[in-house]
């Protein structure tokens, strides 16, 4: 059994004309209810919900006050390597495209961990491109190991891996996985990833089931909004996360809802994601799963992001930079999109305790000390 | 095309979802008329040593031969004499149904769920229609589920107890998160607690003191069926919005209005 | 015929001139004392007891209702003999 089957179960499925013949009633209906189904949540999604927007956020925020309080948790992405063998049609790093690249040597890696650590930051999340010759298992085994003195939650934002490989990682000190299927659409998916590992579909939509069957403390997915219709790719991501929390109840499941931003290679998304309808998703999904979390990334401008806080954000990045070494070098090569928040750690704290928020720096620390860990 | 709701387990389709006991009633006798004005098809009897001395007639008499016999392991403490009994039970030859009630309070009768899962897992895999009496523990729920149990059947409140759906929430979160049938088995007193449960999506009740205790246990078997059919039917009906007007102390997507930087 | 697990078959009981004497069982966990071997088929026929409303538990081993009158008791034996009744 795997997602898969349940993506099956609705690929064919007639969005568009299912959504047109929603009433506003039905809408008001999913809105009153205390557990949503699918059903629910796809309605919350289509257009004739779109006037019960308000009614939607306050729902979801007493929700969210409910389950998780004033907190938001924040982290920080550090690029190791922007070395890539695929060719998705999308992204900066893109093999195609002509970009410095770069992957961070041991010492840098120590380097660029020490100067974030100095904000007070203690969850981390380490992305590479797809090259397993430049940053493969054992590089990341090597980094997470420096990692770990600085950091007490680090996550992966990488390519898929295999069960076992996860539980490698795992018994180093990694304990969050970050994967978005970028689009659920399976044959939209092949079109943008022409080309490299990355192309199989199925693949990568086992990766987050995989993840928490290694043992994953925390699994986060999501689709990147634009590329396909944000009201399906909302429907699916929702699926997924509760498909996971559903069958892993011990493991923290979380969307994200990353929006194109302009990025190198110049790609232009198919679908606009305006605020608002960023909002009826992020609200909707608040409805639909209580207690999953919900990730806002720096591609949101420090204003809209400020905004949503009281919508149902729980986690969010801060002083970001995408670029490989972008926190210690300004040399760091090429950026993998462009942020949009451009703030510091230390301002965004302020920012949230003046909006009535708790920053928090740390969540969880691994009892044992994992040292010595055989790697 | 009439629609035709019933419910599966170990095969057979029931059609009634109130499930009766013969347990504390003043006379046998009564049982007949009972499972006749109840429509129920499942019916539970415990296992006893016989009494040389004076034997009465057997229970198995008093009861329609159209009915699905759910022998119970009530006075086992631990897996191992709940399986012994559940075999005895099936040796009998009245079908390999059995209801799971591994119990050592003496005080509330509240069910042991470790060693219910325990039991769950040898008998199922011994081919038993295995129904076992629980709290409603989600994680036990879960365990009883992958061990092969044909349904759950939380208590709502302890047996004999009459207080109705004190578990309310709990067995609520059970028909959310467990795919099995659940079936509210003790502690409902009267028949608008039975139609509560299945109102809250319970796949059927099971009742018994209620029944047996009642001036006219035979009309209240009738209440009891009707109160369960009603329920069953709001519940596939689906209940429609409650209208709450939004108390916004202040708007939260009055920030959407002011133009879309996108 | 082999006894089977200890038990007497009855063709063995008449190959045996001296026969059992009075003996010691423990029936539904009171001990009782039969005065001659018997076959739980018969023991139930002696107490009334339809074959078909009751199951038997030999030594801990659940018997068939077809080997009733196989099985001989023999001294120190326990027979637990059960029946359905009412119970929620």
């Amino acid at each position: 059994m795997s997602f898969y089957q349940s993506y099956l179960g609705y690929r064919d499925f007639p969005f568009a004309q299912y959504l047109d013949a929603i009433t506003e009633s039905q809408a008001a209906a999913a809105l009153s209810k205390e557990r949503l189904k699918e059903q629910d949540l796809l309605t919350l999604l289509s257009p004739q919900a779109e006037p019960f927007l308000e009614d939607m956020a306050q729902k979801a925020h007493r929700l969210t006050m409910n389950q998780f309080g004033s907190v938001i948790f924040l982290f920080t992405p550090m690029y190791l390597s922007n070395f890539c063998t695929n060719h998705c049609v999308y992204c900066g790093f893109n093999v195609r495209n002509k970009i410095g690249r770069r992957r961070l040597s041991f010492d840098e890696v120590e380097k660029e961990a020490a100067k974030i650590a100095e904000t007070g930051l203690k969850h981390i999340l380490i992305l590479t491109g797809e090259a397993k010759k430049k940053a493969g298992i054992e590089y990341l085994q090597g980094c997470v190991k420096i990692l770990k003195t600085y950091f007490t939650s680090i996550a992966i934002e990488i390519y898929p891996l295999e069960t076992d490989e996860y539980g490698k990682l795992i018994a180093s000190g990694v304990d969050s996985l970050t994967i978005f299927q970028e689009t659920y659409n399976e044959r939209l998916y092949e079109t943008l990833h022409p080309k490299g590992p990355k192309r199989d579909y199925r693949f990568r939509i086992d990766a987050p089931e995989r993840g928490c069957m290694a043992g994953m403390r925390s699994v986060n997915v999501g689709a990147l909004l634009g590329l396909d219709n944000w009201r399906s790719e909302a429907f699916f991501t929702g699926l997924h996360a509760e498909y996971l929390q559903r069958k892993y109840p011990e493991v923290e499941i979380s969307i994200s809802l990353p929006r194109m931003r302009p990025q190198v290679g110049g790609f232009q998304p198919k679908f606009t994601v305006s605020d608002r309808n960023l909002v009826q998703i992020m609200t909707a999904f608040r409805l639909f799963l209580p207690r999953a979390g919900i990730t806002v990334s720096t591609r949101e401008s420090a204003v809209f992001r400020d905004s949503i806080l009281p919508l149902g954000v729980t986690k969010m990045s801060a002083g970001s930079c995408t670029s490989v070494g972008g926190h210690t070098s300004k040399e760091s090569g090429s950026s993998q999109f462009e942020i949009s928040d451009e703030r510091g750690v230390g301002e965004m704290a302020t920012a949230l305790a003046s909006l009535g928020f708790q920053p928090v720096y740390k969540d969880w620390q691994p009892m044992e000390a994992r040292g010595d860990e055989s790697v | 095309m009439k629609y035709e709701d019933y419910l599966e387990i170990g095969g057979t389709k029931l059609f009634s979802r109130l499930f009766i006991g013969t347990g504390k009633y003043a006379s046998d006798a009564l049982i007949p008329q009972i499972a006749e004005s109840s429509g129920s098809q499942v019916i539970t009897v415990a296992l006893r040593r016989v009494d040389f001395e004076s034997h009465t007639e057997n229970v198995i008499k008093h009861i329609p031969k159209t009915m699905q016999l759910l022998p119970n392991t009530s006075g086992a403490r631990t897996s191992d004499e709940a399986i012994r009994i559940a075999r005895l039970a099936k040796a009998m030859g009245c079908g390999n149904w059995i209801k799971i009630e591994v119990i050592s309070d003496n005080k509330y009768l509240l069910p042991d769920g470790y060693e219910t899962v325990k039991a769950t897992e040898i008998l199922a895999r011994e081919g038993f229609v295995v129904l076992p009496y629980i709290n409603p523990d989600l994680m036990v729920a879960k365990q009883l589920q992958n061990a092969g149990a044909a349904a759950v059947m939380p208590l709502g409140a302890p047996i004999g107890s009459n207080r109705g759906l004190k578990t309310g929430e709990m067995i609520r979160i059970l028909i959310d998160e467990i795919d099995i049938p659940i079936i509210v088995d003790a502690g409902i007193g009267k028949p608008s607690q039975a139609c509560r449960a299945m109102e809250m999506g319970a796949s059927a009740c099971l009742v018994n003191t209620a029944i047996a205790g009642a001036n006219d246990p035979v009309r209240m078997a009738g209440a009891f069926a009707d109160a369960v059919r009603a329920g069953r039917s709001a519940f596939l009906a689906g209940p429609g919005a409650s209208r709450k007007t939004a108390s916004a102390s202040s708007p939260l997507t009055g920030f959407l209005d002011f133009g879309d930087p996108r | 015929m082999r006894a089977v697990n200890g038990f007497c078959t009855l063709n063995e009981m008449s190959a045996n001139p001296k026969g059992p004497e009075k003996m010691v069982v423990v029936i539904n966990g009171k001990q009782e004392e039969l005065t001659e071997s018997i076959s739980i088929g018969a023991f139930l026929v002696r107490k009334k007891l339809d074959f078909d409303t009751v199951v038997i538990e030999h030594n801990r081993r659940i018997i068939n209702k077809e080997d009733f009158h196989k099985f001989v008791m023999k001294e120190n034996d326990s027979l637990e003999v059960l029946r359905f009744v009412g119970g929620g």
